[in-house]
């Protein structure tokens, strides 16, 4: 259909307003499989739209999403978007309004934000708002596990195979975590030495501490990270409950900061920003309450100058809807997370299409809702 | 993706990888499609100065119009920043850019100052796209912002005193037009004392008697606001907010001190325990950022043919709502700014107990163009539901209209 030679009588059928305002939810349905909870909402008349709820525990997402949320919004109207929002967070808050809760009910709202793209007919970017840009840069990641789960050989190899697929920018995620603080023995320089040696010296090289120090030791890191090894960002240093020991971190170092991938809601963001401080924040859209939120927190963020480098661990759906938010907001920072795909070979074969990845940037879905084409079959089939 | 594009970004893998990636591409299909209405662009804009009004339309290259309003205060410089800076980064412009467009508006003029002018043009303009944007796909504004939580705002009924100008309204004549206010339906009323920041602690101050009378004119049922029009230094706003509301019973003060000092407005707002609002003055999101943080506000007043229109206000809502700070909409006209608030405070979860709202008998003329779908029932404005902003404009009655 050409811009030119379409009457208005074209849009009109598009969505005749009398019957696409009383347009319902008439199910939510949820597909646990190996590393996802695919969600998907159905409007009364019949168009799906599919979204996706954290994976880190994803029977939890389906148990919260079938017990207390769904609830909230069937029979109501596909576009009210923030209302329903607002309905199943407050409903269920006593439960914790981070972690879980903010968890699932990103799943039902990415869902219903593909839904209102399908029935306009426009990719879900328009909707929130339009376009800043049409790729991003991306970084791959990948976590060691303080050591555990990947020898020091296996991940330089594994960052040397990012940077030939095409990444111009490495994260190591240390994954020492808060109750293994300051540890005696830190395997951090030994992996950050070999990694960078793999990379060679032009890769922008990130490494994520996963809140495994004090400020102190967070300092000292820091300094030798970047004096040794060059690295362009250091990630949550110091706890996730304690801010006043980032702000600290960030107030001492040049490296910048980022922080905010355990941060599920604007209030909790905005506390970050305001007594952490860091440099650029992280939120993730599958984890941090959907798309609704994430444009909340965007703006919130903006307004104190905090550019967001999105946090991004599952590649289909989950992706997509980041980089239609990042498509859509001004404060982007200059970088986005992604994954090896490699380990992702399942979820992607779900998908009738995936996203882009051409020479370290990921382009943004240009369909209409997400751009994404679930296959519901092979879906079903592997429901575990 | 299309396989093609997927299997030469692997083009530098392992053999095992590249096997890997290709069974994963292998029913790669084109994504779902999308309609004509996500390619339009912005053709042409246009203003009309018409006495007392501003109205922007723009036009679509498929033909489709949409309409909006900048505040008139000084609109020959608003029309001619319009004309002159800012039109030109929306021709041409996929229509759905809005928050693209809005930054390319503010971020190449703002050496010109971002408030005021600036933004009051920027407002006009964005109304009006999302006016466009609401009439491309057939569905009221108010979807397009989020959904919709409510479908009619309490209003407040209007007017200004005059008193530190030189035709200030006579007590009894304020006492009247509260009344006849009243009778209209409003539940609450607000009066504008429009003593201003150069003639702060007025003196004498006729601020107390003015709202003793219209208090005994209408009675204790009705709310009665007052806009204090940032004349008082915070010690003086104490003063006199305390005897305002422990005397008249009104329990809302706007603009109490100076907008351009916010440590005062923390004082007052800390000493008073009842709302202070504030707003009207503040234009972006920093600003209220700062009378939020620094200020620490009861409650944000921002207009949205002042203030950047729907998508900023939109933004600084999800900020104040961060901050537990409710949206009580500014609103001096009755045509597309009003129905822009209403679409605004449809959308909004922390939609503040009130809009404003004129006394029409002001506006007959400029009522006389258009049907605005707005209906003042029981004191209660309707959000407007057709298409777009859901006015209905008589375009050869605007241009009739028009004063050089």
């Amino acid at each position: 259909m050409k811009t030119k030679t379409s009457s208005r009588r074209t849009f009109l059928q598009v969505a005749p307003a009398a019957s696409a305002n009383a347009l319902t939810i008439k199910s939510v349905e949820t597909f646990v499989v190996a590393g996802a909870c695919f969600v998907k909402v159905t409007a009364s008349n019949g168009v799906a739209g599919w979204g996706e709820a954290d994976a880190d525990n994803a029977p939890l997402m389906a148990a919260f999403i079938h017990n207390g949320i769904k609830q909230r919004v069937i029979g109501e109207s596909v576009w009210d978007n923030e209302r329903l929002w607002d309905s199943m967070f407050y409903k269920n808050h006593d439960q914790g309004p981070g972690g879980a809760l903010a968890n699932s009910i990103a799943g039902i709202d990415i869902a219903l934000w593909d839904l209102k793209g399908k029935l306009l007919g426009l990719p879900v970017y328009q909707l929130l708002g339009g376009q800043y840009r049409d790729r991003i840069r991306v970084y791959g990641s990948f976590g060691v596990g303080f050591g555990n789960s990947m020898t020091v050989v296996e991940a330089a190899a594994l960052a040397k195979k990012l940077v030939e697929r095409g990444f111009t920018a490495i994260k190591l995620r240390m994954q020492i975590r808060q109750n293994n603080q300051n540890p005696q023995t830190d395997p951090t320089f030994e992996y950050a030495r070999a990694v960078r040696k793999a990379i060679g010296p032009d890769i922008d090289f990130l490494i994520d501490i996963n809140n495994g120090y004090s400020a102190a030791r967070g300092i000292e890191t820091a300094r030798k990270l970047k004096q040794e090894f060059n690295i362009w960002l250091l990630e949550e240093p110091a706890s996730d409950q304690t801010h006043s020991e980032t702000a600290v971190v960030v107030k001492a170092i040049d490296t910048p900061i980022i922080a905010g991938e355990k941060e599920y809601t604007r209030w909790q963001i905005r506390e970050l920003i305001v007594y952490g401080q860091p440099d650029y924040l992280n939120p993730d859209t599958i984890k941090a309450g959907g798309l609704t939120e994430m444009k909340k927190i965007a703006a919130i963020a903006q307004a104190y100058g905090k550019p967001i480098i999105c946090h991004n661990t599952r590649p289909t759906l989950g992706t997509a809807a980041s980089l239609h938010f990042i498509a859509s907001i001004p404060n982007c920072g200059p970088l986005m997370e992604f994954v090896d795909v490699d380990k992702f070979t399942f979820l992607m074969g779900l998908m009738k299409n995936n996203v882009t990845f051409e020479k370290g940037y990921l382009y943004v879905p240009q369909g209409a809702g997400l751009g994404i084409e679930v296959d519901e079959d092979k879906i079903r089939k592997a429901v575990k | 993706m299309k396989r093609r594009t997927f299997l030469k970004s692997s083009a530098a893998i392992s053999a095992t990888t590249l096997i890997s990636l290709a069974e994963t591409a292998s029913a790669q299909t084109d994504p779902p499609a999308v309609n004509a209405a996500s390619r339009v662009k912005v053709a042409e804009l246009q203003t009309y100065k018409l006495k007392d009004a501003l109205f922007v339309k723009v036009t679509a290259d498929n033909g489709v119009t949409g309409w909006g309003e900048a505040s008139p205060n000084n609109r020959h410089v608003v029309e001619t920043f319009i004309h002159h800076g800012l039109k030109e980064h929306v021709i041409g412009r996929n229509v759905w850019d809005a928050e693209p467009m809005w930054d390319d508006m503010f971020f190449a003029n703002h050496d010109l100052g971002p408030d005021g002018a600036l933004a009051y043009g920027i407002a006009g303009i964005d109304v009006a796209l999302w006016d466009l944007r609401g009439k491309l796909v057939n569905q009221p504004v108010y979807v397009l912002l989020g959904g919709k939580y409510r479908d009619k705002v309490r209003a407040y009924g209007s007017f200004g005193l005059g008193l530190g100008t030189n035709k200030p309204l006579t007590k009894i004549e304020a006492a009247q037009t509260a009344a006849k206010l009243v009778a209209r339906g409003f539940t609450a009323i607000k009066a504008r004392t429009q003593y201003r920041e150069r003639q702060i602690n007025p003196w004498p101050d006729l601020t107390f008697d003015y709202f003793k009378a219209m208090r005994q004119a209408i009675g204790d049922k009705v709310e009665l606001l007052a806009c204090l029009n940032s004349s008082y230094t915070a010690a003086r706003a104490i003063e006199i907010g305390k005897r305002l509301h422990g005397e008249l019973g009104i329990n809302y003060i706007e603009e109490a001190v100076s907008t351009h000092n916010l440590h005062e407005l923390a004082q007052v707002c800390e000493a008073l325990p009842f709302p202070v609002i504030a707003g009207e003055t503040e234009y972006h999101r920093w600003r209220m950022r700062d009378l939020i943080d620094i200020g620490h506000v009861g409650m944000l007043n921002p207009d949205v043919i002042k203030c950047g229109g729907l998508t900023e206000v939109k933004k600084i809502a999800a900020l104040a709502q961060a901050c537990s700070k409710p949206i009580k909409l500014h609103n001096t006209r009755p045509l597309f700014s009003t129905a822009a608030a209403l679409h605004l405070l449809a959308s909004i979860s922390n939609a503040g107990p009130f809009v404003e709202y004129p006394d029409t008998d002001k506006f007959k003329d400029q009522l006389a163009l258009m049907q605005t779908g707005v209906e003042l029932k029981d004191g209660y404005l309707s959000v407007p539901q057709r298409p777009g902003l859901g006015v209905t404009v008589d375009e050869a009655a605007v241009k009739r209209a028009i004063v050089p």
